[in-house]
């Protein structure tokens, strides 16, 4: 079995989008509703990743120490236990990867969508009316 | 639970026969409506639905031919929905969509089934039960039709208040109860221009971002009424949803009120921290995103991907920031004035 920073992945489908804001990479995935924030080399790191190189492709590029490839490598499998990331049948590619300083890679994941899926629409929601939630101390009488 | 299935070719037939039909009815009102860019003729069955959801738009400024047309009608008693498939018995969100079409049975949300037709421009909302129509959804009427219509165009409807000073406008987005109803309204009474408190249409393209009225309306709280007595004019009903009194606004008959988009210079994320004074402060795009984006998902659901890639271009082509009003709302106007300068 492949050592996992050796694989190639994909963006997992298209419900998998990305957004490059400049200073932060935001990740989607459209089918669960969860949205991630990218931070460290993070964003580096998925855009070496969705553009067909390894991780280990990474790590040699940004010169991380052991610390910091293990610290890459958990990063990228927590990108795909969250569904973001599949394996992809293409060979890496050769040519050189992009990337800053290493920094530690990190996510945020905001659960905004789960929130408002759960609002019961008749017993939940604000007299502002569906899809808002009812605040705390707030009755419909 | 939203059922969300693309294509459907039965039910995209059914649908284009059903608006095609429906076209060809009497109808007993219509007006001609401006809705950001689209001018829309929406045309009423019977005077009741009329006088449910007509006040909500503002009036077309221009005479030209409408780009659009909406009718407005109510099932009669026991009438099963229109559209293969889809039962009023069925409590769940039903959408079929696909390019050309759009079909969603509300559910248990609302007794609304929407239907939009984009090749022949004519959209359908079949109400099953007009009595049981919430107040809350007479002042934001038909809105993910609207979305839908708004799907071929760089235009997105949000959850969010607006108000503009010589046609540079700020929008104000973030969570229900952090005071973007009393921003706005408070800016009316100031001599800001309202665009809207509760949904507004932004323009998403990056060299010319932009925010225009999408409904006439705003909603008070019976605390709220005594600050804005300028507004007793275009009070028009009491409403009692979740027995909470609400003053609801027509601000259709307010001229000044009235005009085409303004360029949108700034995004705030209102959002109370403690503040004593009006504070501004660095929020990431990313929370922003994925707070709108939950609101647009759930209110107007379909095209999730095309409007997520439209909020985006929105997010990159304004500053964005988070913004703490403070106590006084005479002191986070005057902040924001002094911010647009």
């Amino acid at each position: 079995m492949s050592d996992p920073i050796d694989l190639v992945f994909s963006a997992s489908g298209p419900e998998v989008i990305f957004e490059n804001f400049g200073d932060e990479m935001v990740v989607a995935n459209l089918a669960s509703g969860f949205f991630y924030s990218l931070d460290g080399s993070g964003a580096d790191i998925w855009n070496a990743l969705v553009a067909g190189h390894t991780g280990r492709q990474f790590i040699a590029a940004s010169r991380a120490d052991a610390e910091g490839a293990a610290e890459i490598a958990r990063f990228i499998a927590e990108l795909r236990s969250e569904g973001l990331l599949a394996e992809a049948a293409h060979p890496a590619k050769p040519d050189p990867v992009s990337v800053a300083a290493f920094a530690r890679p990190s996510m945020q994941k905001f659960d905004d969508l789960q929130g408002l899926l759960l609002v019961d629409p008749i017993h939940e929601a604000s007299p502002a009316g569906w899809p808002f939630v009812q605040a705390p101390g707030e009755s419909h009488g | 639970m939203i059922e969300a299935k693309r294509g459907g070719a039965i039910v995209e037939a059914a649908a284009s026969d059903f608006v095609r039909a429906t076209a060809t009815r009497p109808f007993a009102a219509s007006r001609i409506v401006e809705v950001g860019p689209l001018t829309i003729a929406i045309h009423f069955a019977d005077r009741d639905l009329e006088a449910l959801f007509a006040d909500a738009f503002y009036p077309a400024r221009a005479a030209s031919g409408a780009s659009w047309s909406l009718f407005v009608l109510a099932a009669a008693e026991g009438e099963p929905l229109p559209l293969p498939g889809f039962s009023q018995d069925e409590p769940d969100m039903r959408l079929v969509e696909s390019a050309e079409r759009y079909c969603l049975w509300m559910g248990r949300h609302s007794p609304s089934l929407y239907v939009v037709d984009r090749p022949s421009r004519r959209a359908v909302c079949w109400v099953t039960e007009k009595s049981a129509v919430k107040a809350w959804e007479r002042s934001r009427p038909f809105l993910p039709a609207l979305q839908a219509m708004f799907d071929d165009s760089p235009w997105l409807a949000v959850h969010a208040a607006a108000l503009a000073l010589a046609d540079r406008a700020i929008l104000f987005a973030g969570p229900g109860g952090a005071g973007k109803t009393t921003l706005s309204l408070a800016g009316l009474s100031a001599g800001w221009r309202f665009i809207g408190d509760d949904y507004v249409l932004v323009d998403t393209r990056e060299d010319a971002p932009a925010v225009a009225p999408l409904f006439a309306t705003a909603r008070l709280r019976d605390d709220m009424v005594a600050r804005f007595p300028n507004l007793a004019r275009a009070r028009t009903a009491i409403s009692h949803d979740f027995d909470e009194r609400r003053h609801e606004l027509s601000l259709r008959g307010i001229p000044e009120l009235r005009g085409g988009a303004a360029r949108l210079e700034r995004l705030l994320f209102v959002e109370r921290s403690g503040h004593l004074a009006p504070d501004f402060a660095p929020i990431r795009r990313s929370k922003v995103l994925a707070a709108m984006a939950a609101n647009i998902f759930i209110a107007t659901p379909g095209a999730r991907e095309p409007r997520l890639r439209k909020l985006s271009r929105l997010l990159t082509a304004a500053p964005v920031a988070r913004f703490d009003p403070g106590p006084r709302i005479e002191d986070a106007l005057a902040a924001l004035m002094a911010d647009l300068r």
